[in-house]
């Protein structure tokens, strides 16, 4: 009976703090937790990008070789003579504006001018989220798709919040 | 004088030279597709960079009105 009369007693004393638009709030709030999903998706997209730029990459690094080979092979192929031919002087060019410059730091120098302003920003993305939902194909089947499915049920579920909420 | 000289290469070694010329050719095709390859995951990777800036600053913004909701209580 004491116990009851102290419990009562205790959650007199407990103090509230309202929220003002706690509907907003709460759709702020599921809407950032969304966007980081979204994040996370990305993250694992990036990463994927990475692995294969890194395999591309070294692909490259093979070719380069073979042909470093192939160069060599055809040299020995040749008679070792002490001719040398003059090939014709390659004047630079610039790709944008076709103008001709003596050397190639000139050419490196007026480039800068056709390279994009840093503080230039692109327009934002008003609603980045219709933008994700746009992408065209569903994610292969694969090994690293259990981290996105995860991701993909808590954004449902987040998703299932937000319709709630309306 | 050793311009004017004539330069000759063996028949066998001259189709050695026309393969392994034929070979490269080949070679440089393949790598500059792959070097496209390159720029096209990187300019696949600067999109989805852009894509997180954009996504951040959006959380922010509803982090700062969360944040000044919070800090302004309401009344009865």
């Amino acid at each position: 009976m004491a116990k009851k009369q102290q419990k009562s007693e205790r959650s007199h004393d407990v103090f509230y703090v309202g929220v003002r638009d706690p509907v907003e709030v709460r759709r702020s709030l599921l809407e950032s937790a969304r966007e980081a999903i979204h994040f996370l998706k990305r993250y694992e997209k990036v990463k994927s990008i990475r692995a294969e730029k890194t395999q591309v990459i070294l692909k490259l690094d093979t070719q380069v070789k073979d042909l470093r080979n192939m160069v060599a092979k055809l040299r020995k192929v040749f008679p070792a003579t002490k001719l040398r031919t003059q090939f014709p002087a390659r004047k630079s060019q610039c790709v944008v504006c076709s103008n001709f410059f003596k050397n190639q730091t000139e050419l490196s120098q007026h480039m800068k001018h056709h390279q994009p302003k840093k503080s230039e920003r692109h327009e934002p993305v008003r609603n980045p989220i219709i933008m994700e939902k746009q992408e065209a194909p569903p994610p292969k089947k694969s090994a690293p798709l259990s981290d996105l499915e995860k991701l993909e049920g808590e954004l449902a579920d987040i998703e299932d919040k937000l319709d709630k909420l309306v | 004088m050793m311009d004017d000289m004539p330069v000759f290469v063996k028949v066998e070694d001259y189709k050695d030279a026309l393969d392994v010329m034929n070979m490269i050719r080949l070679k440089i095709e393949d790598a500059k597709k792959t070097l496209e390859k390159i720029q096209e995951l990187k300019s696949e990777e600067d999109t989805e960079l852009e894509l997180w800036h954009t996504t951040l600053e959006e959380v922010e913004r509803k982090v700062e009105f969360i944040d000044k909701t919070l800090s302004e209580p309401g009344s009865m």
